[in-house]
Order: structure tokens, then sequence, then C-alpha cells
């Protein structure tokens, strides 16, 4: 078996047993459709229940796309929800309402990530990503996995909005092409070409910073 | 071929869905091992995969929800301040710039939950000369006109966070001091809302940690994991980290107690502890307690 059988059958056996969330999403009909009815008419209990079926699943998505520490994660959580329980009565049903929700939380956590770098905090922010410092997360994580994960929030913050909207929708949250479309109410074709450009652009950061070359050595 | 750019998306979908053919499998190689922008994106989206699983602590989201229904549901975002001690409710109305609000406390204790930008200007405007009620009503007319509440002209509402959602939100607020951290954490335990407190505790420590509220919030996330969150051995470690920080404060009595005690629930002995206790503080309470346990 040559390297690149090892390789495919690696990732074949990867989505065999772990049924990532992207696949979990394409359930139909939406599971949640029955609770956004009825908290869309005002049910506190429907909303509730909504609620804490999306968090866990939006603290995920806050991890992948925001890194960070778990305080910031459940701020940007919290002003998740509440963002999709403002909308809730504009929510046409065209994508699922998890989809919605992950959409949401992605703007807001690219939208934090900007703030902060406005703010100057960038240290901060890029010191420790994903708790790099907390023994957990180093014993139990490939420090190498982290790093790399995180030259892609720091490219992320330089693409122009739609851009780096699909492309944290896709990748940091493992979307297909057509989920993405869903989710962002645009046509494939439109997130085809958001995707085309942002790979255009990534490419080029990735030509011009030493650093993120480094660290994804062997990839590139 | 088609371009890759274009190609590679359905191919990388179809073999994330568990799908691949032998000849679409030869077709994905073929872009990857020619096109690194793709196999890179591809390296990314399972490397994310990771990250997005749940770990332990996910489902804890009580809190959570309660605090997003709380805001969702409070039409006039204000603090209730009813439920404040006069320290507490000092803190929450100090301003950004560390200056306390013009209003004293007994006067913030008397503006219920639901109070709007016009009772509260009504109040200021009640002890304030003659001219200043003119430019009180003034900002009232300006108030209603644009839907300011109360809380704008305090701070925002204690389970409010610096994020900014949505563009309909996205006028960021200042950020919060130290202070107000702090008072926002205190706000969260006295509704019942521990681990949102714990929560906040610690960021105040992370955040501003040479600050005043860094030490009390020190304090009081130790006591609140020890007798709120029954975790004696993290209680233990806060009060010594208490105790390292400001070992000649005047609380560090208080701290060195709640290190014994937390020290007894963890199964230790703390006879030592207590000992020390007496030498160290002779002739306090903490004395009168240490000598009480050793007897």
């Amino acid at each position: 078996m040559n390297e690149s059988d090892s390789g495919l059958l690696r990732f074949q056996a990867h989505v065999r047993t772990r049924r990532d969330s992207s696949m979990r999403i394409r359930q139909r009909p939406d599971p949640y459709a029955g609770l956004v009815m009825r908290a869309k008419q005002g049910d506190r209990q429907a909303l509730g229940d909504l609620m804490r079926a999306l968090a866990p699943r939006l603290r995920g998505a806050a991890r992948a796309v925001f890194g960070g520490d778990h305080a910031d994660v459940d701020d940007l959580v919290q002003e998740s929800l509440l963002a999709v329980a403002g909308a809730l009565r504009s929510f046409e049903g065209r994508s699922t309402i998890l989809h919605y929700a992950y959409r949401i939380t992605v703007r807001t956590c690219l939208a934090e990530r900007r703030r902060m770098r406005r703010r100057q905090e960038r240290v901060q922010l890029h010191e420790s990503p994903e708790g790099l410092r907390s023994p957990e997360a180093a014993s139990t994580e490939n420090v190498v996995a982290i790093l790399r994960r995180n030259v892609l929030r720091r490219l992320l913050d330089e693409l122009p909005g739609p851009q780096a909207e699909t492309m944290a929708l896709r990748v940091c949250l493992g979307m297909s092409l057509d989920e993405v479309a869903q989710a962002t109410d645009a046509p494939t074709n439109t997130v085809r070409s958001r995707m085309r450009l942002a790979r255009q652009s990534l490419r080029r950061q990735i030509e011009d910073d030493d650093e993120a070359r480094d660290l994804l050595e062997g990839w590139i | 071929m088609s371009h890759p750019n274009t190609d590679s998306f359905e191919l990388i979908d179809t073999e994330r869905e568990g799908a691949l053919d032998a000849p679409t499998a030869r077709r994905l190689e073929l872009v990857l091992k020619n096109h690194w922008p793709v196999a890179l994106e591809r390296e990314w989206m399972f490397l994310f995969d990771d990250v997005r699983d749940e770990v332990p602590g996910d489902d804890d989201v009580d809190d959570l929800v309660e605090a997003v229904l709380a805001r969702f549901e409070a039409k006039t975002p204000t603090v209730a301040m009813n439920s404040l001690s006069d320290g507490r409710a000092k803190a929450l109305l100090a301003r950004p710039d560390g200056r306390p609000a013009p209003l004293d406390t007994r006067q913030a204790k008397a503006i219920a939950p639901e109070t709007t930008t016009r009772q509260w200007l009504a109040l200021v405007g009640a002890r304030s000369a003659r001219s200043t009620r003119w430019v009180s009503a003034a900002v009232v007319l300006l108030a209603i006109g644009t839907g300011w509440t109360a809380r704008g002209l305090v701070g925002d509402p204690p389970s409010a966070s610096p994020v900014v959602a949505t563009k309909a939100l996205t006028e960021s607020p200042p950020p919060l001091s130290a202070n107000q951290v702090f008072a926002r954490a205190e706000l969260a335990y006295n509704r019942g809302a521990t681990q949102r407190a714990v929560r906040l505790y610690r960021r105040v420590i992370r955040r501003y940690p040479r600050s005043d509220a860094a030490r009390l919030a020190r304090l009081a996330l130790a006591r609140t994991l020890l007798d709120d969150l029954a975790a004696p051995e993290e209680a233990a470690a806060a009060f010594a980290t208490f105790l390292d920080h400001h070992p000649s404060d005047a609380l560090a009595q208080d701290a060195a107690v709640g290190h014994a005690e937390a020290l007894e629930r963890t199964g230790e002995d703390a006879t030592q502890t207590w000992r020390s206790i007496l030498q160290r503080f002779p002739n306090t309470p903490a004395a009168t307690i240490a000598s009480r346990r050793l007897r």
C-alpha cells in the first residue's frame, strides 16, 4: 500500500467512525422544527428547550472559530443564542435552525476576533490559542494541531467578511458546499466563488508569512 | 479535468460523506497532489472536527440559557438594583472611569428593575437644581425618541458581555473595568448563577490580576468553590493563591481559615494549618476559630 492509499483510507475510516457534525446536521426534516414553531409563537418553555439543544453545539462551533478560553467562548455562545432568539420571528426555515445558529455564531466570533484586534489585544488572543497553556489541553492535544488551527483563524481575520464567514462555516464547522449555501441563503455558485477567492487570498497570505509556512510544513 | 477550485469542493464533500468510489478517489488524489491550497483546506477541515467535539461540561448549559432568556425577555434591560447590597450597588453604578454615578445607593435601590429612562431621569431631576431639570427633560425626550433605557446611563446589564453579536448590536460597549466585571460576578452569584459567577471571578483575576477587584475575586472564587460547588481541592488551591498574592492583607486571615477548612474537607489532616493560623494571626477571630478546631 503506498502512502496516498493509506491517507485516503485513514480519512474514510475517520468519516465512518466519527460521524462528524456536518453529517449530523444534514438530517431532514429539521429535528428542531417543532420547537422553533412553538418558540416563535411565544412559548417560553420551547424557547428554553431550543436554546438548551443548540447551546452545546454552538459551544463547539465557537471554540472552533474563536479559539480562546472557556469564559470567552461562553460569552460568545450567549450572545449568539440571544441573537438567534431575537431573529427567530424572521426565521423562514430555509435552512435548519442549527445551520442558522451556526452562521450567527460564526459572525459573532469573527466580529469579536476583529474587535479584539482593533483593541490591540492581539498578543493576548494569539498567545494563548485554545488554552494552549492549560495542562489538560496540552496533554491531550497535539500542540502543532492547535497552532495550525490558529494559523487559519489568524488568516480568516484578514479576509473580507463574506469570504471569512463562508470559509469558517466550511472549514471550521465542516459544512458541505450545499449546507453553507443554505446557511448563508446564497446560491451554491456564490459560495463556490467566495471559497475560490478565499483560497486565493489564503495562498497569498501564507506565501508571505514565514511563520505560517513553517507551521504548515508538510501540508503545503 | 475541470479546474480544481471548482471540482474539489464536491470531491472533498463526497469524501467526508464516506461515499468515495475508486475513480473519484483517484481524482481527489490527483487534485490534492497538484494543488496545495485544496489539500490544506481539506486537512484543516479534519483538524477542526476535533475542536467541535463536545467536551465535558458542554451539556452544562442551564445557567447560560437562563441568562439568555432573562436578557431576551427583559424589555427594558435594566439592573435589578433592589437585590443589591450597598457596596455592590455602588460598584455597579460606577462609571467606566471609576467615579461613582450621581445617584446614591438608597436612590438606586428605590429604582425598580424595570425602570425606564423616563423614571430614572425623573428621579435624577428630583434631586437636581431647577436648571438641571430642563436639561434632564431634554434628555428624556431624546431618550424616548432613541429608545434609550436607564441601562444606557449606568452601563450594561449584568448578564451582558463585551461581545458584539450581530450587526444590530455593533455599537461596541466600552471595555469593562475590573470593578464592573466583579460587580457582575457578584450579581450572578446573588441570582444563583454560581457557575457564571465563577467564570466572571476568574475573568477578573485573569484580565486585571493586580487590581483590587482581583484581590476580592480571588477570595470570592475560593469561597464559592468551597461553599457552593463542593470543590474543596480547587478551593484549597484558590485560598493558597490568595495567601501567596496577599500575605499581609486584612482578608488573609479569612483566606487562611478557608484554606484550613478546604483541606479538612479533602480529607487531609489540617492540624498543622490550624496551628499556623494561631501563630500567624494571634488575637483575631481566625485564631479563635483555629483554637476551637484544635480542641
